[in-house]
């Protein structure tokens, strides 16, 4: 960690993941100087991307994981390979607690998962912010479509996003390059669902994926390849995009190897007065100053931060007099679906590598026609149409020798492949803790998470499968195969809901503008701000959801309001 | 008996074998050195699985190299000694079927002995399958078929002149017209 000149800033941002990067860029473009620290190493755009130009054969292992990999990384080897695991966390190094199975899936690094990420990109409507309020579950969103709306578009139009506007209400339009196509398949599949079904359609996902230039960056080379970091600047990462655009200003101090173990809280003042600070390496602590802090730190970690920061007026974690600090995990339900293949378009391929995918919305529970008696809200269904290829066609090819090279090296069977995002519910017993007799090596107490799936989820998956293996037989697909695997809370790597927004401080931790209500310049924007958990993939909205409370602590900074 | 005795009688019989396998997981499977000695019999059955034709063969890519580190690094230790026996089996049926070292063997009966293997080896399907390689590991020749592709298919070789390769493609077309046999693309 290399010590900045100055302990006091305008603004401290913890965590340099997708919000931080975002809250990073709007405070120092609105003059204000700002600390950004993030936990892990640095990552520098294009130049650390060491394996982003590399072919199968580079690799050692021909991208395939070691059994020492499972041994040390049982849980993010579920979701790395060789080109990308640099970008994954050591799990032996950086210890949890698994109450219930919970895959906590981390990248400790400058740019965070945002390097990782799986870049679809979807607003929530009023159908969502509505839920909680309409059902009598949890508390209800202290914001509708019509505050996020413009944000949504200003984010948008700033990331680059490729997509096709439909006009539905429950998965509302928005700022789209133009999207991605489909190929043969999915366009077969698209119409036959156009078809048989009155409730749903099938899109091109919206995905952070640059169909044309744009601002210098890009446009897509279709390699595929994101998770390695794009050295085309062609998909949205902060190291890519935001951080620079905080860097350009002057105003932005970027700190690696920072781990936050504490905010600080003056008493007299109400207010928190700035941060405890551990070098990851040579564990030196060092206190830094600021007028207000954006905790961005990604759920279970800001939540952790908070837990871990007591002080007299706060013994049970700083702003946490609802109690609700840690509570109401959420994760998008995944891992139940159904793949089929289709006999047919043998003479047709495709040329690139696309990095999107189709995406059915929300078709349940979205209106009075489509309301379900097993189960409350929905599911969006995700899926991907290609040519089966070598690597699964050595499993599905019986023989040896010159026809089974022939299967192996040319196009299988056309096959579509869908998956479930169920909406899942805040639990209050979903949650995570602070184990304070275990400690990491930093000496910070070891997270522990309990979370479960109940009846909801449970109902919801039943119909996913049944839906998807539906919507494949309708389509005239043969050899179709439900599935539902028994995927541990945390694989969507969709954590949510552990620091609230809602109307009454009594039962949550953030009001409407995402201000702690126990401390006015502390903002949490990361994905623990979430109050329900809605079917899409949430980073739209954090990101949405930072740009306005950036632009309301800037406003209430200026008015001495905080 | 109902499928649900018969999957508790698996489970205490694999139960067993996970106790006994325990006792040997935190060792280095000392038989593995054995597989740089067998590198010129590997060689040869990957190129009986992937034989050189009007493109690149196993042993054009040096797949044996590969197969032994994938096995090496990569294999958990049931699937070794799986296929650390799988190798002496093969030795043996040439013996037994053919009365010849498995290198003196035509492609024909090299194909015909791993068929052989093969339909003997079948793995179960669905849920039982799953369990019987959870506890015993994959088998020989699921191995043997599955590093033979991996090995071809991510070689410079393999990748480029076996199948299609473009590190860049540049751009998109979403729907082409395939000539006929013409080969997979290499990575997705």
């Amino acid at each position: 960690m290399q010590a900045p000149k100055t302990n006091t800033f305008d603004a401290i941002v913890v965590g340099s993941g997708i919000s931080g990067g975002w809250a990073a860029k709007e405070l120092c473009e609105n003059g204000l100087k700002t600390l950004v620290l993030e936990r892990g190493r640095n990552v520098e755009h294009v130049k650390d991307y060491h394996t982003a130009f590399k072919n199968p054969w580079d690799f050692t292992h021909r991208l395939n994981n070691t059994q020492k990999d499972r041994e040390d990384c049982p849980v993010q080897s579920q979701v790395f390979d060789e080109g990308n695991k640099h970008f994954f966390v050591n799990d032996k190094e950086h210890p949890y607690i698994q109450e219930n199975p919970f895959n906590w899936i981390r990248g400790y690094q400058v740019g965070g998962r945002s390097l990782t990420w799986g870049r679809q990109c979807y607003r929530l409507s009023d159908l969502d912010f509505e839920a909680n309020l309409k059902d009598g579950i949890a508390v209800d969103w202290p914001i509708r479509y019509n505050d996020i709306a413009p944000w949504y578009s200003y984010v948008e139009k700033y990331v680059g996003i490729s997509g096709r506007n439909e006009g539905l209400s429950q998965l509302p339009d928005g700022e789209f390059l133009p999207h991605i196509e489909f190929n043969c398949i999915e366009d077969f599949f698209a119409e036959n669902i156009k078809k048989s079904y009155q409730d749903r359609l099938v899109t091109p996902s919206r995905m952070a994926n640059l169909t044309e230039a744009k601002d210098g960056r890009g446009p897509c080379q279709y390699r595929n390849l994101c998770s390695r970091g794009c050295p085309f600047s062609a998909y949205f990462s902060s190291n890519g995009v935001t951080l620079p655009a905080a860097m350009n200003t002057g105003n932005l101090t970027l700190v690696p190897n920072a781990i936050v173990v504490e905010v600080m809280y003056d008493k007299e003042k109400k207010r928190a007065t700035g941060v405890r600070v551990m070098d990851a390496i040579t564990k030196e602590v060092t206190v830094y100053y600021s007028k207000i802090i954006f905790l961005n730190a990604s759920t279970i970690a800001t939540a952790s931060i908070l837990l871990n920061s007591i002080s007299e007026a706060f013994p049970n974690g700083l702003g946490n007099s609802s109690g609700q600090i840690g509570h109401n995990l959420m994760d998008h339900n995944t891992g139940a679906g159904a793949s089929g293949t289709y006999e047919g378009f043998d003479d047709k391929y495709y040329f690139g590598r696309s990095p999107g995918s189709i995406h059915i919305p929300r078709f349940r529970n979205v209106n009075v026609k489509t309301q379900q008696k097993d189960f409350i809200r929905g599911y969006g269904v995700q899926g991907k149409g290609e040519r089966l290829s070598w690597n699964d066609m050595y499993a599905r090819t019986d023989g040896v020798g010159s026809n089974f090279k022939d299967k192996l090296t040319q196009p299988g069977p056309w096959e579509i492949w869908l998956g479930g995002w169920g909406e899942t519910l805040p639990y209050f017993e979903n949650k995570i803790v602070l184990d304070k007799t275990k400690k990491d090596q930093w000496g910070l107490p070891l997270v522990s998470i309990s979370f479960e799936y109940q009846d909801n989820e449970k109902a919801m998956r039943k119909d996913i499968t049944a839906s998807c293996k539906e919507m494949l037989e309708k389509s005239g697909f043969t050899n179709i195969k439900p599935f539902d695997y028994p995927k541990p809370a945390g694989s969507a790597v969709h954590e949510m809901g552990t620091a609230r927004m809602g109307r009454d401080a009594k039962t949550s931790v953030l009001n409407g503008n995402n201000q702690m209500h126990d401390v006015p310049n502390v903002f949490i924007t990361d994905g623990s701000c979430m109050t329900s958990s809605a079917t899409q993939n949430p980073s739209l909205t954090y990101m949405a959801l930072t740009a306005r409370a950036c632009a309301f602590a800037v406003d209430a900074l200026t008015k001495g309001d905080v | 008996m109902n499928r649900r005795k018969a999957l508790a009688g698996i489970v205490a019989i694999v139960g067993g074998s996970v106790a006994v396998n325990y006792v040997y997981r935190n060792s280095k499977n000392e038989r593995i050195n054995s597989l740089h000695d067998e590198k010129l019999l590997i060689g040869e059955l990957a190129e009986t699985i992937i034989p050189r034709t009007d493109t690149p063969g196993a042993k054009d890519v040096n797949a044996a190299d590969t197969i032994i580190l994938l096995l090496e690094d990569c294999a958990d230790r049931k699937t070794q000694n799986n296929f650390i026996r799988g190798l002496e089996k093969v030795k043996s049926c040439s013996k037994s079927l053919y009365n010849k070292s498995f290198f003196n063997c035509s492609q024909k009966e090299r194909e015909l002995l791993l068929v052989m293997i093969e339909s003997e080896e079948k793995p179960l399907n669905g849920f039982m399958g799953k369990i019987k390689n959870k506890f015993f590991g994959e088998s020989f020749i699921t191995t043997l078929k599955e590093y033979s592709a991996n090995a071809y298919c991510t070689s410079m070789k393999g990748a480029s002149e076996g199948l299609q390769y473009i590190m860049i493609p540049g751009k998109r077309i979403a729907c082409i017209t395939r000539e006929k046999n013409g080969k997979s693309w290499a990575t997705q």
